[in-house]
């Protein structure tokens, strides 16, 4: 009504992240010694790159009314296996050719899952990423860290190159991005996913296939997960599975809730996970510089996770008819 | 009921066929040098468990390697129950192991509490235990593994070694998760090693979990805010070879040193070494532990002390490797010691 209360309204979570992220951007560059230098600002963008890829994946889904829990597992036992082949002899495109194969599949099986079986998304997935840690421990992947030796020729540029200066998994990530938003703003399936996210039952009733459509979401996510696993793979040269164990799938959530896509599904698109990434990278980059204790890091992010849960339900409330939330 | 009737079938056959197998022929052929019997009769059909961290890495791997080669070739039975990092898992497991009374029980720490009461009742429960690789407050039979505390003051020292004059005396820790106890009782060496070095700072001080690709981001930033730095100490090769590809990145492999520290597995170590991603590298033999383990196994299965009476420690020999100092042999893999190494 009054015109304070218009501002606050108009002024988007993406926008607010972005403001944020400007106010510590300036802090931390007047601040903090050699923060403000571009290879630093490269390394906190390299530094932020898998986890933003991986967020794209997420995206997908959350815009879809779902979420994916099985990211970080598919991401780490597609890859380890598909090295686990190498190392046994195999040819390496053939190997990563089976491991995509692997997390394809399992993308589909939790597609199938969620729109046919009809268990909800985030059951779906928890139990899944369960199985596929267990199943992946027991009969693809025999240590947690598996180590890849030797020169793997242009593969390895994947992780360690650079092109223009620009670190490339950076560049990855922002080709990931860019192919996702096309993907989600000028294709047709990229509408259906909206649509679907917005209100499932209304565009059931419109003709819009939503069970494919979302096998595909969950296809795409796996998809998406096992490419952020070659990146980090050929990175540090090794794939560590238990990162199936760890809360990494939490800081994904935490770049796609804080970018602004709301949980409740059909707002959002990839800017807010660019946001989302650029806030996270900031704050990792500053708070190592600042050389702050691991626990105290863990006690920041998991309040700005909450903060941005709580902006989310404030900026998208419950609605009365059908108590989803952020439905119009 | 007809399974248990054939259990007991097949029990009876076996028995049948191992006092046929052992007692007479051995005993027509080999002259009785009055232990070589009490020896096989010790060993031979004992139960002995294990319950590790987790199955899936270097350190249990390679124990087990040589384990389960003296079972074979003994006669004794290795049950393992791999509680995959869950504490309470193992937990449960030990406790299921103590109603089935193994005559030897083998802990690995997860860290120095949880277990210690598991392991008091293993023991008044007639049980011997093994503790291994990292001790509890309580003493039992043996304890066979890692000084880590001398860990941690080995690579300070190889540390300040590279960071003497004409450096910037500049190091950064990289420590695993900050509860793990080794990791505990290596930072504490590391800083009180360092103590005696007061041109030596030390700058960064993060925790990246064990975790390669956490470690990378962590030291691609401590090398853009400290240019001049002189070395890193990495506490785990698994993940510090997420430090040494930060220092590639950098093109600064010349100038930054990089400490590290495992159990000698040749991809993780001596490959590191030969390509000049660690400069030093403090060995907790993995191979050394698992013979010590199998040598434990044998003399508690022999002796039979009562469970706790007379307590004995096996610790780790850390030896240092360098790119000068490597050979052939420095490191092992697992397929080495599956086949005897």
């Amino acid at each position: 009504m009054n015109a304070s209360h218009k501002t606050r309204v108009s002024l988007t979570q993406e926008q607010m992240v972005l403001a944020i992220s400007g106010v510590l951007f300036v802090a931390f560059s007047l601040f903090l010694d050699n923060f403000f230098q571009i290879s630093n600002l490269l390394s906190l963008l390299q530094n932020v790159s898998i986890l933003g890829v991986l967020a794209v994946g997420m995206a997908v889904v959350v815009i879809g009314r779902g979420i994916d829990l099985t990211m970080v597992a598919v991401m780490v036992f597609s890859t380890g296996w598909a090295f686990v082949l190498v190392s046994r002899g195999m040819p390496i495109e053939l190997a990563l050719l089976l491991g995509m194969l692997l997390a394809l599949g399992i993308g589909i099986v939790n597609g199938i899952l969620v729109a046919y079986v009809e268990i909800p998304d985030i059951f779906a997935t928890l139990a899944m990423a369960t199985v596929i840690a267990g199943l992946g421990r027991f009969a693809l992947v025999p240590s947690d860290n598996i180590f890849i030796g030797g020169d793997l020729g242009w593969l390895s540029a994947l992780g360690t190159g650079t092109l223009a200066a620009i670190p490339m998994p950076v560049v990855l990530f922002l080709v990931i991005a860019c192919v996702a938003f096309v993907g989600l703003r000028l294709t047709r399936y990229g509408a259906f996913i909206y649509a679907i996210g917005d209100n499932p039952l209304a565009s059931r009733n419109s003709g819009i296939p939503i069970r494919p459509i979302r096998v595909l979401m969950y296809g795409i996510s796996a998809f998406v997960a096992f490419c952020a696993g070659l990146i980090m793979a050929m990175t540090v040269s090794s794939v560590n599975t238990k990162l199936a164990n760890s809360t990494m799938i939490y800081d994904i959530i935490l770049v796609v809730v804080i970018g602004g896509i709301g949980l409740a599904g059909g707002k959002g698109s990839i800017r807010n996970v660019i946001a989302g990434t650029l806030l996270i990278g900031l704050l990792l980059n500053g708070m190592t510089i600042m050389n702050i204790s691991y626990s105290a890091q863990n006690i920041i992010k998991s309040l700005i996770l909450l903060l941005a849960i709580i902006v989310d339900s404030v900026v998208n409330p419950r609605d009365e008819q059908t108590s989803q939330q952020g439905d119009i | 009921m007809t399974l248990t009737r054939l259990r007991k079938a097949l029990g009876i056959a076996a028995l049948a066929g191992a006092a046929l197998g052992t007692a007479a022929p051995a005993s027509a052929e080999r002259p009785d040098d009055g232990l070589v019997f009490t020896y096989q009769e010790a060993l031979a059909g004992k139960k002995v468990a294990f319950v590790p961290i987790t199955m899936g890495f270097d350190l249990t791997q390679g124990w087990m390697a040589a384990v389960q080669r003296d079972a074979d070739r003994l006669g004794y039975e290795l049950t393992i129950r791999d509680p995959n990092w869950n504490v309470d898992a193992g937990a449960q497991a030990i406790e299921q192991l103590i109603n089935e009374k193994p005559d030897l029980l083998i802990v690995h720490n997860n860290d120095m509490q949880a277990y210690t009461k598991l392991i008091r009742r293993a023991m008044s429960a007639g049980i011997n235990v093994i503790q291994m690789n990292l001790k509890t407050p309580v003493n039992s039979d043996a304890f066979v593994g890692g000084d880590w505390y001398d860990v941690g003051v080995k690579t300070a020292q190889e540390a300040a070694r590279f960071c003497g004059e004409g450096t910037s005396g500049k190091i950064a820790v990289v420590q695993g998760p900050v509860t793990a106890p080794p990791n505990q009782l290596g930072v504490a060496g590391v800083e009180d090693a360092l103590a005696e070095y007061p041109e030596i700072q030390i700058v960064s001080n993060q925790a990246a979990d064990w975790d390669a690709s956490k470690a990378r981001s962590i030291a691609s930033t401590i090398i853009k805010q400290h240019g001049d730095l002189c070395a890193f100490i990495g506490l785990w090769d698994n993940m510090d070879v997420g430090i040494a590809a930060a220092i590639r990145e950098a093109g600064l492999t010349d100038q930054i040193k990089l400490v590290s520290t495992g159990g000698g597995n040749q991809e993780f170590g001596c490959t590191n070494l030969e390509n000049g991603s660690f400069a030093s590298y403090v060995k907790v033999d993995t191979r050394d532990q698992a013979h010590q383990l199998a040598e434990t196994i044998q003399i508690l299965l022999q002796t039979r002390p009562e469970p706790g009476s007379q307590p004995f420690g096996l610790y780790t020999e850390n030896k240092i490797l360098t790119p000068d100092n490597i050979g052939p042999g420095s490191c092992w893999t697992l397929d080495g010691i599956r086949a005897g190494d």
